[in-house]
């Protein structure tokens, strides 16, 4: 046993309860036995009595108990309504994010079917012109196979920039396709150009009106030169609508027409006709392998272009482009970034074009 | 975000102010003095109220009032650098207070008993004064002392030990006729 100066702990946890039982029992065999530690938790015990018929030292006012009490049901109230503001919040918070996720989802469904209304519209448009024209029914206002003569003709009459190809041709050059003439119309209240095309058997119009009355979406898209082109068929016609610089086309050919060839209507005297012309030449089951060898070719034939097609070309025009969609970002200036724009996207156009 | 249902909340509060004497206890023993004894209970209430989760708090809501009475007493003496010393006590505010007894006799000896007592536990050091107070008057287990005065619980006792013994001395010294019952 421990001596009896290192006992009084024990014997104060003893009084305190603080013991474990085989503590408590071992001391009190101690104890038993041991005069001054039966001394010791007797003067404990009576000091705790003493200290605890004195409680409690000091009573707490009833003004503070009145007072704390008052304050803890304040500051609980204040507690409650804050969380219940919390909550509200979050509830409001949560409805607010809905209803402008909903409010989003409503415009975007909105812009969508408009502009998908607005495509159809200008496409029936198209065919009702093409149709007419097809029936003989289309009166032109201007005939002429000259592209400046009709582009002059038209560009004064409509509020939007306006330029059909221009080209020299040679004595020997021939041309898939001829320019009969345009004339006007009008779509949405804003005037409108049909420029019309024929060729032994067909016929192609091509109807140009301002993006800003109309929009090119739907069908099947195919991107080339950064142009977006949208294909769809009535079931006897093709039609191809895109937009660029402001303008928006829709070209209307037969069906039995390759796509493609219908884009010999601008494309047959410029630097990438000979990938389109191969198409009219009627090598069908080679198509695929004869546009890969032309590829390079095609790299071979803008460079040539571009460093010598000042007299070919429309003034504002780079040498050999495409008014109706050429690329916006040709820089002029720069031969070498030129070519590789074209170089490439020659290669890419004719590859898509098969594909369709 | 801390939900908390008002019940718990009500009754935590209701538990806390059970507390209320020993903690008034406790704080006018570090501040002997009423005015700022009234204060800093206020005070524990308040700040405990805000801190506590009731949740787990029912469990030991005591020995948190007793922790948080005393940091906020700690706090305040490092505000005024000095602690607010009193040399007296208005003892007959705690006659009024204190508790009744049906012999006039034995409550007049038990008054004087109890201010016997206050004067002892008044003239003992600081670090004695408070461990007397958490364990004798606010019933803390030596755990629940040590988690208060954050130190080990071989101090809490040892400390308890001295305390009590310069308490008996003080008692005796005044020749206290509850001591001279009691054979002390």
């Amino acid at each position: 046993m421990a001596p009896h100066e290192e006992l009084r702990v024990d014997i104060l946890r003893y009084v305190g309860d603080e013991l474990s039982p085989a503590q408590a029992e071992a001391l009190r065999k101690h104890i038993d036995e041991c005069v001054l530690c039966q001394r010791r938790l007797e003067q404990e015990r009576l000091l705790s009595g003493v200290l605890r018929e004195s409680r409690p030292l000091y009573a707490a006012p009833q003004t503070l108990r009145a007072r704390v009490a008052e304050r803890m049901a304040r500051k609980r109230r204040n507690l409650l309504y804050r969380m219940a503001a919390d909550l509200r919040s979050a509830l409001d918070w949560r409805h607010s994010f809905l209803v402008a996720v909903a409010a989003t989802l409503a415009v975007v469904f909105i812009t969508a079917t408009v502009r998908e209304r607005r495509a159809e519209a200008f496409v029936d448009a198209a065919l009702a012109a093409h149709r007419e024209y097809v029936g003989g029914g289309l009166r032109l206002e201007i005939r002429s196979d000259n592209p400046q003569v009709v582009s002059s003709w038209v560009k004064e009459k409509v509020p939007f920039r306006f330029q059909l190809p221009s080209y020299q041709r040679t004595p020997r050059e021939t041309s898939a396709y001829r320019l009969v003439g345009a004339t006007l119309t009008h779509l949405q209240g804003s005037p409108a150009a049909i420029i019309a095309y024929a060729m032994a058997n067909e016929k192609i119009s091509l109807l140009a009106v301002s993006s800003e009355s109309t929009v090119a979406a739907g069908g099947q898209e195919t991107r080339s030169r950064g142009l977006t082109f949208h294909e769809r068929g009535d079931g006897t016609f093709r039609i191809f609508t895109w937009t660029n610089h402001g303008v928006t086309y829709a070209l209307v050919s037969s069906l039995a027409t390759p796509g493609r060839n219908s884009c010999l209507v601008c494309h047959q005297n410029m630097a990438d006709a000979s990938a389109f012309q191969a198409r009219t030449r009627g090598q069908a089951t080679t198509r695929r392998v004869d546009d890969r060898r032309q590829a390079p070719q095609l790299d071979h034939e803008a460079k040539l272009v571009a460093g010598s097609g000042s007299g070919r070309a429309d003034a504002n025009l780079p040498s050999g482009s495409n008014p109706f969609h050429s690329p916006k970002s040709i820089d002029r200036s720069s031969p070498t970034v030129v070519l590789g724009i074209r170089g490439h996207v020659d290669v890419s156009h004719v590859q898509q074009q098969i594909q369709s | 975000m801390c939900f908390q249902s008002e019940a718990s909340v009500q009754r935590v509060d209701d538990l806390a102010l059970a507390y209320m004497d020993a903690l008034y206890s406790y704080a006018f023993g570090l501040t002997r003095n009423r005015t700022d004894a009234e204060d800093l209970v206020q005070e524990t209430y308040l700040r405990s109220m805000t801190a506590m989760n009731p949740l787990r708090a029912e469990s030991n809501v005591k020995s948190w009032l007793f922790t948080v009475l005393r940091n906020t007493w700690i706090n305040q003496l490092r505000k005024r650098r000095t602690a607010h010393e009193v040399d007296g006590v208005d003892i007959d505010q705690f006659r009024t207070e204190s508790r009744g007894f049906d012999n006039p006799e034995a409550a007049l000896e038990g008054k004087l008993d109890r201010e016997q007592v206050r004067d002892a536990i008044r003239r003992l050091p600081l670090e004695f004064r408070e461990i007397i107070l958490l364990r004798e008057y606010g019933d803390l287990s030596y755990q629940e002392i040590a988690g208060v005065l954050n130190c080990p619980i071989g101090t809490v006792m040892s400390r308890l030990g001295r305390a009590r013994s310069k308490l008996r001395d003080f008692l005796s010294a005044a020749n206290s006729p509850i001591l001279r019952k009691a054979g002390i």
